[in-house]
């Protein structure tokens, strides 16, 4: 990878077959920009809605540049639900939790790249299997552990199950094998690191990337999770982000008001995006060096 | 020490509460009671709180807000686990069936509830949708949606229509006059009579009355839903509805512009109209009779108490002055707008007040005839199922312009073949 | 701990033989445990639940009675459950094929920007929609597709072409309605993953190839597609769980119902109307087994196609 890099800069030139053929490149490039603008459009839009009246939103033509609105549907989603508060509970989950998956992620992952023990392809074919069965039906089960265990209306529920991800343990094993070489693992010891401590002295700085990308994909998941946080959680000030902004929705007989319910969307879903883009780098990293090895 | 400080209170309370209601209230009940409900139905039971602990000075409430359609799947995920389920639980009128089974919610005819000495003040029609097939009510009936055509007057006028509500109601009183004038108000892609024609269908079905009333016989392919389909389609085929989806961003947009003429609705529309998809349409909205039959209800919510509760008497106490007092009812209609299902509340004046919103018409006194005039409600535990059936049988119909009676009689029978395990079920459960 | 009596000699042998075995794996047993301790404590259960369920039926309320195979045998003949199947896989198969496709050849073309910064912007772009919420997507996509004043509609009949009725008359178009939006979502998701596996390949290759006069798509379907096979085959499989259990946009476009002609019912959708809205959660218990094993199928089916079943 470095190599190519590398070449790549010193010649300082595309791939000569791209000169050839300015047309065909001319539409390629339109393409990748409107498939940009057809991504990015959506979220321009909630945004100009967020600013508007409740009418505004839906006047035809509709609008299509920021009203002067943003203020008063702010205050208005702050009379609704304590959105701060929300954000709050909504940041502790996510952050817990994500940390959580992140340390077990990375055991789980490096014990399977890393070491041979009876059991392991079985055990790993059974974690696979785990991922495959879908959510919906377990609701109620999952609800009734939550009450003998005294955990509703309680974080808990939220972060100690979902501390650990059969996604993220596949995921690190993935990356774990094919970028940790093992005679990393002998030097270790023969410089005399105990086994139970060669992960987090001398393995874990070189999964920084990888635990990157499972860190933002984890977050994510976490910080728009719906059904869960809306069984357990009981009173409006423990709701997370997204379950409070779904009191937006308002009455049944009254319908929404979209321009209030985009206000709290935008709100909820900038921290997200400034996560994204902040960390943008690092992701990318991440996967590159996780995704590429099978 | 605090057995003073309750006596006090109670002698406090016997002396504030000499005005109130004859209700037999206890008021040395004490404890705290959880309610749920959505949003605004918060801001009802917090205005009623007041009058309540002036008779129970020693029931706390706790009110605990959730989205309207997950509150729902809440409570049914708290009775599914055993435990969970607050002591009051609020209830919209489409969900009702769901929680018909035994041994979810308390039957309140029994003792120490005895709802039964109440059942001549609400409307009957609300009370028989909170009526189990087995004969147990499972909650308390808290507000109605009677429905009435909305009619926008300036456009009636300017299409050469009788617009005043008094002519309204004597002209457009068939489905046929409803067409032709329909036909007047149109100006293609612009001006519509009204939203989509499957409402006109619906307008029915939102009383759920897919079974018949004793032997829930299916009850789909009736000469009286022919009919409406008929209707339903004829209107389509002269092109008077806009054919977009009510609720949704195109429905709100026609209405704050001025390009639909009427909706059918319950009477929870008017405050949805003033409130802001058209406030600015002030004077421009009135209300007349549904043609051909008017009584029809949409929408409307319930108290009940869950199985689950360990303070049912308390919550009872709660539920029985705010669903079964003019104050509490009237309290709440002023603050979120439920029109109250309780009929002595109908006695204040407030009832006959005009609406300057409507042109200064007697809205409230329309509502009241029409929730007098709704039949009985026949709910069962199949009605989401069938009614999510139905719905997408009959758009077909409507929009392919279907033989009607062909297409009626093989919705049925799919809608049928589609339930008939739980239908089978249901029968069963009621021997 | 340890006895050095010529009689517990057996158990001393056993004893040793536990220490040698925890010295040597101890480690990885450790630091996968919490994995099983906790799939053990919180996942365990409701699985085995909602498999004791299958067999029974219970409308989550009332006493659950056992009816053995029933609801498995039921699922064969429930016309609902096989025109939510054909749906689902319609679906899954329309969005999918298309968008791993564009996404392959964005991320091609992406790659080949070589300023970092502009690189940069465009991968953020594209990756936006996969972190919105489906309350946002619902509301901006049902003004999209509004049948009288839909932003699509209106470029379609200001370019002289009929509108198109997106919910109602046969239901034909509910289905690409959902397409679309779900092809939004996830387009640029896909495409960060196939731009990643692809900044993994040494660009000399390129180069080298592109001396020896291979045309670009020469390039791209000869080295660029075959070197991206393991990345191909994880969107896959990711692609075979999210398509079959695809429900948030059909549930946010067409409602519980589906739609017209219940066009827009998926697999998930049915399964969460027969839990949650009629109340049969023995069925749909037996339902979710039925789509897991469909999952598992059909990622078994994938795995051998890259010839990845024997390997491992």
């Amino acid at each position: 990878m470095a190599i190519g890099k590398t070449a790549r800069e010193q010649t300082g030139k595309e791939p000569s077959a791209t000169a050839k053929i300015p047309l065909r490149s001319i539409v390629l490039w339109a393409l990748v920009t409107l498939g940009i603008l057809f991504s990015a459009f959506p979220f321009y839009w909630m945004f100009v809605l967020a600013t508007q009246t409740a009418q505004k939103v839906f006047s035809f033509p509709p609008p299509l540049w920021f009203g002067a609105e943003a203020l008063s549907n702010y205050r208005e989603v702050l009379e609704v639900i304590p959105f701060w508060r929300n954000f709050m509970n909504s940041a502790v989950i996510s952050v817990t939790q994500t940390a959580l998956v992140l340390l077990f992620s990375a055991m789980g992952g490096y014990a399977f790249a890393m070491y041979d023990f009876p059991g392991k392809r079985q055990l790993f074919v059974f974690m696979l299997a785990t991922m495959m069965i879908p959510g919906i039906v377990q609701v109620v089960p999952w609800f009734m552990m939550m009450r003998w265990l005294g955990w509703v209306n309680d974080f808990k529920g939220l972060i100690i199950p979902g501390a650990v991800s059969a996604f993220g343990v596949f995921w690190m094993r993935q990356y774990i094998e094919g970028s940790v070489p093992h005679e990393l693992l002998d030097a270790a010891r023969i410089d005399g690191c105990p086994e139970f401590t060669i992960l987090f002295r001398v393995v874990i700085s070189l999964l920084k990337p990888a635990l990157g990308a499972l860190g933002i994909m984890t977050f994510m998941g976490s910080w728009n999770n719906f059904m869960q946080p809306l069984i357990l959680l009981r009173e409006t000030s423990r709701f997370t982000l997204p379950v409070a902004l779904s009191l937006l929705k308002g009455d049944p007989y009254r319908g929404t008001n979209y321009a209030v319910l985009m206000a709290g969307t935008a709100m909820a879903v900038l921290p997200i995006l400034t996560v994204f883009v902040f960390s943008a780098k690092r992701f990318m990293a991440g996967l590159t060096a996780g995704a590429i090895k099978g | 020490m605090k057995r003073t400080v309750t006596a006090l209170l109670v002698l406090l309370t016997l002396v504030v509460g000499l005005g109130a209601p004859a209700a037999a209230a206890n008021p040395q009940l004490s404890g705290e009671i959880v309610v749920w409900g959505w949003p605004a139905a918060d801001q009802a039971y917090e205005s009623v709180l007041a009058g309540f602990h002036k008779l129970y000075p020693n029931i706390k409430v706790k009110i605990e807000m959730m989205p309207t359609e997950d509150q729902h799947t809440k409570l049914l995920t708290s009775m599914a686990a055993g435990s969970g389920a607050p002591d009051v639980a609020m209830i919209e009128a489409a969900w009702v069936g769901q929680f018909t089974a035994r041994g979810g919610l308390v039957d309140l005819l029994q003792p120490p509830f005895d709802a039964g000495r109440h059942k001549a003040d609400f409307v009957p029609y609300k009370w028989s949708q909170a009526t189990t097939p087995d004969g147990r009510l499972i909650a308390m009936p808290w507000d109605i949606g009677p429905a009435t055509m909305f009619y926008r007057a300036d456009i009636f006028q300017e299409a050469g229509l009788p617009y005043e509500p008094e002519d309204v109601r004597e002209h457009i009183d068939t489905w046929e006059a409803y067409i032709a004038a329909g036909k007047k108000v149109t100006i293609p892609n612009e001006r519509f009579m009204y939203t989509d024609s499957n409402i006109l269908f619906n307008l029915y079905f939102n009383q759920h009355n897919y079974f018949t009333k004793d032997d829930y016989e299916p009850a789909i392919n009736t000469p009286e839903n022919l009919y409406m389909l008929k209707v339903a389609q004829s209107a389509r085929q002269a092109g008077i509805d806009a054919n977009v989806a009510q609720w949704g961003p195109e429905w709100q947009a026609m209405l704050g512009n001025g390009s639909l003429a009427t909706e059918f609705l319950g009477s929870w529309f008017g405050g949805f109209l003033k409130g802001w998809i058209a406030p600015e349409a002030a004077g421009k909205w009135r209300v007349a009779p549904i043609p051909h039959n008017m009584g029809v209800n949409w929408g409307g919510s319930f108290l009940a108490i869950p199985e689950q509760s360990q303070n049912k008497e308390l919550a009872w106490a709660f539920v029985e002055y705010a669903m079964a007092t003019s104050e509490a009812q009237n309290k709440m209609f002023e603050v979120v707008d439920y029109f109250p299902a309780y009929t002595p509340a109908f006695d204040d004046p407030m009832y006959a007040m005009s609406d300057p919103y409507f042109g200064g018409q007697q809205t409230r006194q329309l509502w009241v005839e029409v929730a007098n005039q709704t039949p009985e409600i026949v709910v069962t535990p199949l009605d989401r199922q069938v009614a999510n059936s139905l719905g997408s049988e009959i758009t077909r119909i409507i929009d392919q312009n279907l033989d009607p009676e062909k297409g009626l009689r093989d919705a049925e029978e799919k809608v049928m073949r589609e339930i008939r395990r739980d239908y089978q079920r249901f029968i069963r459960s009621l021997k | 701990m340890a006895q050095p009596s010529v009689a517990a000699n057996p158990r001393r042998g056993m004893g040793s033989r536990i220490r040698r075995f925890v010295r040597r794996y101890g480690v990885p047993y450790t630091y996968i445990a919490p994995f099983y301790i906790l799939f053990l404590v919180f996942g365990a259960f409701p699985i085995l639940f909602s498999f004791y369920l299958s067999f029974h039926d219970w409308d989550g309320i009332s006493e659950a009675f056992f009816v053995g195979f029933e609801n498995y045998a039921f699922l064969f003949t429930d016309p609902v459950f096989w025109q939510s199947m054909y749906n689902t896989l319609f679906i899954a198969v329309v969005a999918h094929v298309p968008m791993l496709l564009t996404a392959l050849v964005l991320a091609f073309l992406v790659d080949l920007i070589k300023n970092r910064r502009l690189q940069e912007i465009v991968r953020t772009g594209y990756f936006l929609p996969a972190v919105t919420s489906s309350v946002a997507v619902a509301m901006v996509f049902s003004t999209l597709y509004g049948t009288r004043y839909g932003f699509i509609n209106w470029i379609l009949t200001s370019i002289g072409l009929s509108p198109i009725d997106w919910w109602g008359g046969t239901g034909f178009w509910v289905k690409p309605a959902i397409i679309i939006l779900f092809i939004w979502r996830w387009l640029g998701w896909n495409m960060i993953i196939y731009l990643a596996g692809l900044q993994g390949i040494d660009h000399s290759l390129y180069e080298a190839a592109a001396i020896d006069g291979a045309t670009k798509s020469q390039i791209f379907l000869r080295i660029t597609v075959p070197l991206l096979i393991p990345v191909i085959l994880f969107t896959l499989i990711q692609s075979t769980i999210g398509g079959i259990t695809i429900f948030d946009e059909p549930f946010v476009l067409a409602g519980t119902s589906g739609g017209t002609g219940k066009a827009g019912l998926t697999l998930a959708l049915n399964l969460y109307n027969e839990a949650f809205g009629y109340g049969n959660f023995g069925y749909a218990s037996a339902f979710a087994y039925a789509i897991t094993a469909l999952i598992m199928i059909i990622s078994l089916v994938n795995l051998r196609l890259f010839g990845f079943g024997r390997a491992r």
